[in-house]
């Protein structure tokens, strides 16, 4: 098995599925996103892209999330097949 | 008397619980150790009185956002018997850990699973038994929109209350776990006691967002719900002030005037034309707020507020604001004062703050009024609509042209994630709640404020001479005439400058003052207008209406919401500043053209 190769999630197309691998951010915003349920080894599902550099909706869970593209570029993620 | 702090994450349904316990005897107050006001209830509980304390919605214990802060001092600074958790049964995998950093934390806690009718429905299966075990406290399953098995949650929370030791929290970070661990509990804990659906099927809620927010339907959905909402609260507001108006006139009329000739002139005019003027500027707000909240609360907890934030964030983002900002200014093209309480819901305080700061910008109803006055009677019927819009531009430009110069100010390192809940039909009981919450707020921290400063300018157009009021051997007068080196360049000559002292009050009196000052009405006085002013010191005086501060009431809210008289300052002298700095351009180019 060969290693996923990291990403962004901001990167991900709708529908894909992805395991977060962690937040490179400031601790103030990771803490929020942690507290979000953006955090290591669960999986994030794109849902919809906002139109002109709009927003990202992610399902984690059980809790559907927007991300602002910005934030969205702070997680990494590996993509699942 | 003993104390229970209603803890939970947002979007849980915990004011839900919290109304349902405390009905409607709630009020905001001032805790120690924190900034913000809370809101609070006396209730009896088996044999005792407890004072149930709602605490503002967190997603964690550990966390640095404000609301976090505010729990935490809130805990650190007050003595409490019991922390009442709420948690959304059907969001578990996320809430568990809350659940188990208050474990740690080692006070009185019982657990309230809400949302126990949604969490059925979707298939969710909870041990009860297992998760009281694992996190040493009470534990229940609970739907307070709905009621149900709401007297056993009641029953669990006087048994625990019964029990209890007082807790006194210190430095709440150091005993908390790391948050790893924290994770790591919480889902051995999901594993053991919880069954989740691999699927949750919200159906309902997937085919509505596969409309409401479609890339290309989705926001002129949202601007035509805006529009509605907007019609709804203004068509059905209006008559309703008109309501008030007249029962508050009549009052006037019959009660307070046949006192003129028994109280002397001053004891009259203060009492009468000041005080009571001023709780009738008060009491005309109340009907438009209630019925704002009560669509505010149909827009929040329906869900669709997430949505429009969604939806506008690639326009707001850009200037430093979100989708919800948007919402809120939109809202404030027909009252400011209700715009300015209803960014409440952002969370972060410089966001919150610099949209506070572009709400005055929107053309509010009484503006309108003097606006539609005005351009009927200095413009041709074929100008006045055109002149109407360009004011409509101009209060979005001075918005957005705000918040663009002021963003580096007022920017927030706080990441743009919110939660998307799923549709929900508020209960009529949730709807009611939030509209008299919020009136009971305004006329607590507005009121005196608003009456003061109608009393203040009373004596500014009655003193020391008052024929007419405002005239110019008023202090107002005067103050008209010390004003004309500055409102002279723009076009503004000392009588309207009085008008704008009354202006500052409330918008819907220019046009009474207009009347009083000038001993005109109807035809007269547009005649009057159109000989006095040209279109061009007009349009200046249009514009620097527009810009300038709102009403009293405005400046109040933005006081009482802000806790900040150098916030609120600033922002009047922000405006005052483009008010004129605008008018000037204006004028002095339509002059240099020629006009």
């Amino acid at each position: 098995m060969t290693e996923a190769t990291t990403i962004k999630l901001s990167t991900l197309k709708i529908g894909d599925r992805a395991v977060i691998n962690g937040v490179s951010a400031v601790e103030a915003v990771r803490q929020r996103m942690y507290s979000m349920g953006i955090r290591a080894g669960r999986e994030a599902r794109i849902i919809r892209r906002g139109r002109l550099g709009g927003p990202l909706q992610v399902r984690i869970g059980s809790m559907s999330l927007v991300i602002r593209l910005k934030d969205a570029d702070s997680v990494d993620v590996s993509l699942l097949a | 008397m003993k104390r229970i702090a209603l803890i939970g994450m947002p979007n849980t349904g915990k004011s839900t619980f919290f109304n349902r316990l405390t009905g409607a005897s709630s009020r905001t107050g001032n805790w120690p150790g924190v900034t913000v006001d809370l809101l609070a209830a006396k209730i009896i509980l088996g044999p005792d009185m407890v004072e149930v304390v709602d605490l503002p919605g967190i997603y964690d214990l550990h966390g640095f956002s404000e609301d976090e802060q505010v729990v935490r001092r809130f805990l650190e600074n007050n003595t409490v018997d019991l922390v009442c958790l709420v948690l959304n049964a059907t969001q578990l995998d996320h809430q568990l850990g809350l659940a188990v950093q208050f474990s740690q934390l080692g006070c009185h806690c019982v657990l309230m699973l809400n949302m126990m009718d949604e969490a059925e429905q979707l298939g969710v299966r909870i041990n009860i038994e297992q998760l009281s075990d694992e996190l040493h406290f009470p534990v229940t399953l609970v739907s307070a929109k709905r009621g149900q098995a709401f007297p056993l949650a009641k029953q669990l929370i006087t048994q625990a209350l019964q029990g209890a030791v007082p807790c006194e929290l210190t430095k709440i970070q150091n005993k908390l776990a790391e948050d790893d661990a924290v994770a790591d509990t919480a889902e051995r804990l999901m594993s053991q006691s919880v069954v989740m659906p691999v699927v949750l099927e919200r159906k309902t809620t997937e085919h509505l967002d596969r409309v409401l927010l479609h890339p290309l339907l989705g926001l002129p959905l949202f601007f035509l719900f805006m529009f509605l909402v907007f019609q709804a609260i203004y068509t059905l507001g209006a008559p309703l002030q008109d309501g008030v108006a007249w029962l508050l006139n009549e009052f006037r009329t019959f009660a307070l005037e046949p006192l003129q000739s028994l109280l002397p002139a001053v004891m009259y005019g203060l009492l009468v034309d000041g005080i009571y003027d001023g709780i009738a500027t008060v009491a005309s707000f109340v009907p438009v707020i209630i019925l704002f909240f009560f669509m505010m609360a149909l827009i929040e907890d329906s869900g669709y507020l997430s949505r429009a934030a969604y939806l506008t964030d690639a326009l707001m983002a850009r200037i430093g604001l979100d989708g919800r900002g948007f919402v809120m200014m939109l809202m404030g093209f027909g009252c400011n004062v209700p715009a300015l309480m209803g960014t409440r819901v952002m969370r972060s305080r410089p966001l919150r703050l610099l949209s506070m700061l572009i709400i005055p910008f929107s053309l509010c109803s009484a503006r309108l009024q003097v606006f539609l006055f005005m351009t009927t009677a200095l413009f041709s019927p074929q100008a006045a609509p055109v002149v109407l819009f360009s004011l409509y531009m101009v209060s979005f430009a001075a918005a957005f042209g705000s918040a663009l110069l002021l963003r580096g100010r007022l920017s927030s390192n706080e990441p743009f994630v919110i939660e998307l809940p799923p549709y929900r039909l508020p209960t009529l009981l949730q709807v009611i709640m939030r509209g008299w919450h919020e009136v009971r707020h305004f006329l607590r921290r507005a009121s005196t404020f608003i009456i003061i400063g109608v009393v203040m300018v009373w004596l500014l157009t009655h003193y020391p001479q008052a024929t007419p009021p405002g005239g110019p051997q008023s202090l107002a007068g005067m103050l008209g005439g010390w004003l004309s080196p500055v409102l002279n360049p723009i076009g503004i000559g000392a009588q309207m400058a009085v008008i704008l002292v009354f202006g500052f009050v409330a918008k819907e009196i220019v046009l009474g003052a207009l009347v009083a000052m000038t001993g005109l009405q109807g035809a007269a006085l547009v005649s009057y207008l159109g000989v006095n002013m040209d279109w061009v010191q007009a349009y200046s005086f249009m514009l620097f209406v527009l810009l300038y501060t709102p009403c009293l009431s405005t400046v109040a809210t933005m006081q009482s919401e802000s806790k900040s008289w150098r916030y609120t300052t600033f922002s009047v002298l922000w405006a005052l500043g483009l008010a004129w700095v605008s008018s000037f351009i204006f004028y002095q180019g339509a002059r240099y053209l020629g006009f």
